[in-house]
């Protein structure tokens, strides 16, 4: 969102103001939620297991640089478990938006090393990438009322620093299969391996069809060089592109079952959550113009700084 | 519907009702926005500089690679999977649910699996650490189907490798393939 002024300003400056655009408290507070919900499925249901990691041998164990440079411990089942039960009592108590630069941090610290045991036997996934950063970046933000329309600049940056994370998700894995795959990428069979691994019947057929898959290769490197169009075009069109992001993913899924969960989540920043809060409210026959009034009080005996966590 | 506020409330949600007056701005301070900037644009570096040069044991600035390799059309689409017999005779596919270890985690280190079958018994002791009141494994063996290809199309020729083992005694019988979807003997055309 570019500030109109009456001089136009440098490129420095619109970069700042398009990096920390606001967006509302409420925003923030459904995001929150969201990611920290989020988090006690992922422990529980889509990562479990990683429990099994705690049963694994040692020798399977190959550390990531950041396990070795921080010395973290080899994981045994005390530390695996202690960090499930961890995340499983304090994700839920995040998400109703108490402490929230202190649960923040320290769910998003549990979570990292969770996730750093998960990538350490051998396979790293690439789905999570902006769902870390989303949990880096919220503690950030302190206190967030659910439809709060108030705006937040500091909430705005940490959208924004999360939708920079997934685009770059599309954006580097097109890169990525330059990178390793070469231009050869697009005519390889590498789409016929992953059907052939782990395909549904929804797409076995494609396996008959000659050229099919080769084409669906195209698609995904063009779709996928173009994903930051998502940030140069108005908000309507943006959010038919995320649209279209969800759409690609739901069809990955149903086709060779890969889910991309804890992406679809960070993703969640590109979009107006505080609405069907703040309709809700209105339905029970609360105005989120309230929730204003409260927060501009504790502003108003606070400094400048944005509000302070409970 | 108003609740039972005050008059000075109910004025305020008239006045929002009817106002277009933009919600305020709680700003950033200077040391925030430089504090916050900074992180962004070190992200952003090391996303760079990872999709350059980067591996995944950069995790979590790992290169984006999800199936970034290049599958030769002319070539072998290898599927693996894990069979295991336990002291009764039996045979049965380890999977993630009953030993907790990944197939992409298996199909990672199966080269250094072949190496040493000391690796391969590992998965035998995951799968007792995650089922102890099971009858234990005497054998495990890393199967891959080898499905030739032809211009990007399944020729029809499939055969099957033992890429790594471990057994306790005696190798048992070898496997008929039927346990498994993607076996050369069942040949892909199974449910799925």
């Amino acid at each position: 969102m570019v500030t109109k002024t009456d001089t136009k300003p440098g490129w420095g400056r619109r970069a700042l103001d398009w990096v920390t655009a606001p967006v509302p408290y409420g925003r923030i507070a459904a995001f929150r939620t969201l990611c920290y919900v989020y988090v006690l499925a992922d422990v529980t249901l889509f990562t479990n297991w990683v429990y099994g990691h705690a049963g694994a041998p040692g020798n399977l164990y190959r550390p990531l640089y950041v396990a070795d440079f921080l010395h973290l411990p080899v994981p045994t089942p005390g530390l695996v478990h202690t960090l499930f039960w961890a995340l499983v009592v304090l994700a839920p108590i995040a998400a109703t938006g108490l402490y929230p630069r202190l649960l923040g941090t320290t769910v998003f610290l549990l979570f990292t090393e969770w996730m750093i045991i998960a990538m350490s036997y051998g396979k790293v996934d690439h789905d999570r990438f902006g769902f870390l950063i989303a949990l880096a970046v919220i503690p950030w933000i302190g206190k967030a009322r659910q439809g709060d329309p108030t705006l937040t600049q500091t909430g705005g940056w940490a959208l924004r620093t999360t939708q920079l994370a997934v685009v770059s998700t599309y954006f580097l894995a097109a890169i990525a299969k330059l990178r390793y795959g070469g231009l050869q990428w697009m005519t390889s069979s590498t789409m016929t391996r992953a059907v052939m691994r782990r395909g549904t019947f929804l797409a076995v057929w494609m396996l008959k069809v000659p050229g099919l898959l080769v084409l669906t290769q195209i698609g995904i490197v063009i779709f996928e060089m173009l994903s930051p169009i998502v940030f140069m075009v108005g908000e309507r069109l943006r959010l038919w592109i995320v649209a279209f992001f969800y759409s690609f993913h739901v069809v990955v899924f149903l086709t060779v079952t890969i889910a991309f969960v804890p992406h679809l989540i960070a993703m969640a920043s590109f979009l107006p959550l505080e609405k069907p809060v703040q309709a809700i409210m209105r339905a029970r026959g609360k105005d989120p113009s309230q929730i204003a009034e409260k927060t501009r009080r504790e502003k108003a005996t606070t400094t400048s700084e944005p509000v302070a966590a409970g | 519907m108003l609740d039972d506020s005050t008059g000075a409330t109910g004025k305020a949600a008239a006045e929002s009702a009817e106002s277009e007056s933009p919600p305020e701005v709680v700003r950033m301070s200077m040391g925030g926005k430089i504090a916050g900037i900074a992180v962004t644009v070190v992200c952003t570096v090391l996303m760079l500089a990872t999709t350059a040069v980067g591996n995944d044991s950069w995790f979590p600035f790992a290169p984006m690679r999800m199936f970034a390799t290049a599958a030769n059309p002319n070539g072998i689409v290898e599927i693996l999977r894990v069979e295991a017999v336990n002291d009764k005779g039996q045979r049965m596919l380890l999977t993630q649910q009953n030993s907790g270890v990944r197939w992409a985690e298996v199909d990672g280190q199966k080269d250094d699996m072949a190496e040493d079958p000391e690796l391969v018994k590992t998965l035998a002791d995951a799968y007792h650490h995650h089922g102890p009141h099971k009858a234990p494994l005497i054998a495990v063996e890393v199967l891959v189907s080898n499905y030739h290809l032809k211009d990007g199309q399944l020729t029809g020729e499939c055969e099957t490798i033992l890429a790594a083992s471990w057994y306790a005694g005696e190798p048992p019988p070898p496997t008929d393939g039927s346990l498994s979807p993607t076996s050369c003997e069942r040949g892909l055309t199974s449910a799925w």
